[in-house]
C-alpha cells in the first residue's frame, strides 16, 4: 500500500514538488551562469536566494506531506482506516525521496556532467551529496514534522526553536568566554563535531519517526527531539583536545610527527618586518605566516621547526599558550589560544636536513604584560600540528589558461579587475586536496614570486562533504604580480606575466601530533613587537 | 462485540472516564448517551485504539484494544462529527483512495450509496457542507460491510432533512452490523437503538435494552379529589416529584406494573385517578440529567 499512499500523496502536492525540483534545477543553473569566477553579485544574490528558498520549500513540502496524514491528535481519519503504519511511514519516506533527494541527485549530477565532469566523478558526487542531505535534512525535517499537526503548529514550533537556539548559543558564547562558537570551529577538525551532529540528528530522526508512526508517543519524541537540540548544541563547545585527540587516532600515519621537533630560537633575532610579506628564508626552507590584526600586546617568539619530511609542509591547527612568573609558577597563568588558519610551514623539498623558522604571535592583554614584563617568565605553548604530504604538482599558463589539474579540478587564469594580480579559480569534483600551494614562474629562469598557501578546514576522512546545495569545490587564488602603492616588488612584475606559469602543489593529510614548547626565563619585552 | 471493564481514562487531573463497564452485544444497536464532556467520545476513542486507557481493559471483537490492527480496521466503520479528512481530495479520489484499503469493499453498495446520499463526486471535501461530509463518511462506512459500525455524535449540527437521509442510508444498510453510537440527538438514537447505556461524567448510570428501559420508566400523574398531599413519604424510585394543587407527578424509575395502582390507592386517600404513561428517551434522559443537577446543587453527591 506504499505506492497507493504515495500517489495520493504526490497527486495534491504536484506543483509544490514541481517547484520544489525546478528551484533544484535552477541552482545548478545558475552555478553555471556564474561560472569558474564567482564573482556577479547579482547571480551570487540570485543564488542566496535560491538556496533559501529551495531549503524552505523542501522542509514546507516535507511537512506538508506528513501532516496529510498527521500523527499528533485523535482526529485523523487514517487513524480508522486498516493502513499500516510500516506502509505510511514507508510512503511519506519514498516521497521525500522521489520529490526532494531525487530532484537534487538529477540535478546534481546534470551540473556535474555539464561542468565536464565525468559520469562516474558526478554521479559519486551528487550520490554523496544526497546522502549527507538525506541524514542532515530530510530526515530531521520528516521527523520534526511528524511533531505537529498542521503547518502553523510546525512554523510555530521552528520560531519557538529557532529562539531556543538563539538562547543556547549566547549560553554557549558565555560559557566560551564571548567567543560565539566552539574551539573547533572553522579547523580542520570541525568535521568531527559537525559529523557527531550529523549522527545524533540522523539517530534522533529515526527514533523519533519509530515512535510516531508506531506508537504515535508524541510527548517521548519530543523528549527525544529536544535531547538531540541540547545534544547538538553540546558538540560545538567539545573540547580541542578532546576533538584533536580523535583526529590524530585516525590519522593515516599516527607516528608521522615523532620526528619533528619544534624549538625556541632566540638566535633568529627579534621579529621587524611588518611590511615585507615575510621574513627571509634560513637554510633553503621557505616560512609563510599570516599576523593576526587587532588591540593589545603582542609578542613574536622565534621558532625553529626541524624534522619536516621532505615536500611536507606543517599546518598549525591551534596554539595554547601559557605565561606565568618564572620564579613562582603557578601564579599569574595568562591562557590563549590562537588559532592560526594560515600558517603553514614547509620544507624545501629534497633538503634532508630541512628546517623551518617562524615567529610566533602571542597577544596579550595590555595590562598583564604591563605586570609582567619587567620579570622573567615561563612561556608554554601547547602545538597542535597537521603534517600534510605533497600528491601532485602541476602548472598551468598564468594568463588565459584553461587546464584539468590532478587533485584540484578544471582551473582558468586571468587577470584580476585591478591587473595587479593572476586570478586562478578552479572548479573540483569529488575529495579535494586539502592543502594547495601557488606560485608564479618565470620558466625560463624558474623566478619565483612568493608562494600562497591555501587550505581547507576539513580533514574529514569521509568521502565527499556535506555542504548542499552545491556539489561543486571551488579554488580561488590571486596571485600578486604589482602593488600599487610601491611598496612590494615582485621577482615576476606585469612584463613576465604573459610567459610565466602558475605551479600548483595539492597536499593531503599525512597525519597530526601535538607538542608543548617550554621556553624557561626570558623576558617579555625582549619579544615584544618593535 | 465490545466488552468495556474497569475502564478509568485520566487527562493529567481530570478524569474523563472512571469505572466503566458495559458489553456491547453483538448485533445490537447500542446507544452511549450522556451530556457534553460525559465521556463518550474518550470511550469510544479507546475503543478504536485512537487513545490509550489509563486502567481497565477493552475488547473489540475478542481483540485486546490496543492490539486492534489494519486486519481489526477492515470490519469497522467509523465516522464522527469532527474526523479530519483529506480535505483537498474530490469525493471520487476519497472512494479511489479507500478502496484498495478494504478487501470486501463492495462497489455496487458504494454506488447505491452514493447515488442515495446525492454526492457529489468532482467536488473537494473542503468544498463540502457539514452534512455532505457526514453523508459521504456513513458511504465509506458502509461501503466495505463491516461488522461493527461506531458513530460518534453523526447528527450533530445537521438539519432535520440531512438527518432523514442519514438515518436513511443508516437503515437501509444496517442489517446485521454491530452499531454503536452516541450522541444527544435521543430522537433519531429512539428509532435505531435496541440498547441505551446513560454516561455521565465517566461514569455509566444504567445499561440496558431500550425496551427495559421503556418499561421501566413512567411519567406517573395522579389526581386528587382535593388538595394533593404536600409532603408525601417517597420511594427513591420516584424522582421529580412536584405537586401542583389537586395533582401529584413524578418519574417512577423503576415501573412495577398495574399492581402499582393499588398500592398508591392504598398509600394515599382520595385518589381521584392514575395515569402512568411510557416516556419518550428524551424525557427519560432529561429527568436523569435533572436529578443529577438537583443533587449536585443540593450537595447531596452522586446518585
Amino acid at each position: 500500500m506504499i505506492w497507493h499512499i504515495l500517489k495520493k500523496d504526490l497527486r495534491l502536492h504536484r506543483t509544490f514538488t514541481l517547484a520544489i525540483a525546478v528551484m533544484q534545477f535552477a541552482l545548478v543553473a545558475v552555478h553555471m551562469k556564474l561560472g569558474r569566477i564567482e564573482e556577479n553579485e547579482a547571480y551570487s544574490s540570485l543564488l542566496l536566494l535560491l538556496e533559501i528558498m529551495m531549503y524552505f520549500g523542501a522542509a514546507s513540502l516535507i511537512a506538508s506531506v506528513v501532516h496529510q496524514d498527521a500523527l499528533v491528535g485523535t482526529r485523523q481519519d487514517w487513524l480508522v482506516r486498516p493502513i499500516r503504519r510500516l506502509d505510511l511511514l514507508g510512503a511519506k519516506f519514498a516521497f521525500a525521496i522521489i520529490a526532494v533527494q531525487l530532484p537534487m541527485l538529477l540535478a546534481d549530477l546534470a551540473g556535474g556532467l555539464l561542468s565536464g565532469f565525468a559520469f562516474s566523478h558526478s554521479l559519486g558526487m551528487a550520490l554523496s551529496e544526497n546522502f549527507y542531505f538525506l541524514i542532515g535534512f530530510t530526515i530531521p525535517i520528516l521527523a520534526f514534522a511528524s511533531l505537529s499537526r498542521t503547518m502553523t503548529e510546525a512554523l510555530g514550533s521552528t520560531f519557538a526553536l529557532f529562539m531556543v537556539i538563539l538562547g543556547l548559543q549566547v549560553l554557549v558564547s558565555l560559557w566560551n568566554k564571548g567567543a560565539a562558537l566552539g574551539p573547533t570551529t572553522n579547523t580542520g577538525i570541525e568535521w568531527i563535531p559537525q559529523s557527531w551532529r550529523l549522527l545524533i540528528l540522523a539517530l534522533a530522526g529515526l527514533a523519533i519517526l519509530g515512535l510516531q508512526f508506531f506508537r504515535r508517543a508524541t510527548r517521548a519524541s519530543r523528549i527525544v527531539f529536544a535531547g538531540a537540540i541540547v545534544l547538538c548544541m553540546m558538540t560545538e563547545i567539545v573540547p580541542w583536545r578532546c576533538a584533536f585527540g580523535m583526529e590524530e587516532a585516525l590519522s593515516p600515519a599516527q607516528a608521522a610527527g615523532n620526528a619533528i621537533k619544534i624549538q625556541f630560537d632566540p638566535g633568529l633575532g627579534k621579529y621587524t618586518s611588518p611590511v615585507a610579506d615575510r621574513p627571509a628564508n634560513q637554510s633553503g626552507a621557505s616560512v609563510g605566516k599570516y599576523l593576526h590584526d587587532g588591540g593589545g600586546t603582542e609578542l613574536y617568539l622565534p621558532i625553529r621547526v626541524s624534522g619536516i619530511p621532505a615536500g611536507a609542509i606543517l599546518r598549525i591547527d591551534h596554539i595554547q599558550a601559557e605565561i606565568f612568573p618564572a620564579n613562582n609558577a603557578g601564579a599569574g597563568i595568562v591562557r590563549q589560544s590562537n588559532s592560526p588558519e594560515d600558517f603553514e610551514i614547509a620544507s624545501t623539498p629534497g633538503n634532508d636536513s630541512a628546517f623551518a623558522t617562524t615567529f610566533e604571535p602571542i597577544k596579550m592583554d595590555g595590562s598583564v604584560y604591563n605586570k609582567l614584563k619587567g620579570a622573567p617568565v615561563t612561556i608554554r605553548l601547547d602545538y597542535s600540528v597537521t603534517i600534510l604530504r605533497l600528491v601532485s604538482t602541476d602548472s598551468i599558463a598564468a594568463l588565459n589558461g584553461s587546464k584539468s589539474l590532478s587533485g584540484i579540478g578544471q582551473c582558468e587564469t586571468g587577470l584580476n579587475d585591478e591587473q595587479t594580480a593572476v586570478a586562478l579559480r578552479c572548479r573540483g569534483i569529488g575529495n579535494p586536496a586539502q592543502c594547495i600551494s601557488a606560485v608564479l614562474e618565470d620558466p625560463s629562469d624558474h623566478t619565483q614570486n612568493p608562494t600562497v598557501h591555501g587550505c581547507l578546514s576539513d580533514y574529514s576522512p569521509f568521502f565527499g562533504r556535506y555542504r548542499p546545495p552545491d556539489t561543486i569545490e571551488h579554488t580561488a587564488f590571486n596571485l600578486n604580480f604589482r602593488d600599487p602603492s610601491g611598496l612590494v616588488h615582485y621577482p615576476i612584475d606585469g612584463t613576465q606575466v604573459g610567459r610565466s606559469n602558475v605551479i600548483l602543489k595539492s597536499y593531503r593529510v599525512e597525519g597530526h601530533f601535538t607538542t608543548l614548547l617550554v621556553i624557561p626565563a626570558i623576558l617579555l619585552s625582549d619579544w615584544s613587537a618593535s | 462485540m465490545i466488552q468495556i471493564e474497569n475502564l478509568w481514562k485520566m487527562f493529567g487531573s481530570h478524569t474523563a472516564v472512571r469505572d466503566l463497564t458495559l458489553t456491547v452485544p453483538e448485533g445490537s444497536a447500542y446507544a452511549l448517551i450522556g451530556a457534553n464532556g460525559a465521556g463518550k467520545t474518550t470511550t469510544i476513542k479507546i475503543i478504536l485504539n485512537i487513545l490509550a486507557q489509563t486502567r481497565g481493559t477493552v475488547q473489540v471483537m475478542g481483540i485486546d484494544s490496543r492490539k486492534i490492527s489494519p486486519r481489526e480496521f477492515q470490519s469497522i466503520g467509523y465516522l464522527s462529527e469532527n474526523q479530519e479528512l483529506p480535505e483537498r481530495l474530490t469525493v471520487e479520489e476519497y472512494f479511489n483512495y479507500l478502496r484498495p484499503f478494504y478487501s470486501r469493499w463492495d462497489r455496487q453498495l458504494e454506488s447505491s450509496l452514493r447515488l442515495q446520499l446525492k454526492l457529489p463526486d468532482a467536488r473537494k471535501i473542503c468544498a463540502l457542507s457539514h452534512g455532505m461530509r457526514m453523508k459521504m463518511a456513513l458511504a465509506c462506512a458502509l461501503s466495505f460491510h463491516p461488522r461493527l459500525l461506531i458513530m460518534d455524535e453523526p447528527f450533530n449540527g445537521l438539519d432535520p432533512l440531512v438527518r432523514d437521509e442519514l438515518m436513511d442510508g443508516l437503515l437501509g444498510q444496517a442489517g446485521d452490523i454491530t452499531i454503536l453510537i452516541s450522541s444527544h440527538e435521543l430522537n433519531e438514537i429512539e428509532g435505531i437503538a435496541t440498547h441505551i447505556a446513560f454516561v455521565d461524567e465517566g461514569k455509566l448510570l444504567f445499561d440496558e435494552p431500550k425496551d427495559d428501559l421503556s418499561s421501566r420508566f413512567r411519567a406517573v400523574r395522579i389526581v386528587f379529589d382535593r388538595p394533593a398531599p404536600s409532603h408525601v413519604d417517597a420511594s427513591e424510585e420516584w424522582i421529580h416529584l412536584r405537586t401542583e394543587g389537586t395533582i401529584l407527578e413524578f418519574v417512577h424509575t423503576n415501573y412495577p406494573g398495574a399492581d402499582f395502582h393499588e398500592s398508591l390507592r392504598a398509600k394515599f386517600i382520595g385518589i381521584r385517578t392514575i395515569d402512568a404513561e411510557p416516556m419518550p428517551l428524551r424525557s427519560i434522559f432529561t429527568a436523569l440529567a435533572r436529578q443529577k443537577r438537583d443533587m449536585v446543587e443540593a450537595g447531596g453527591g452522586e446518585s
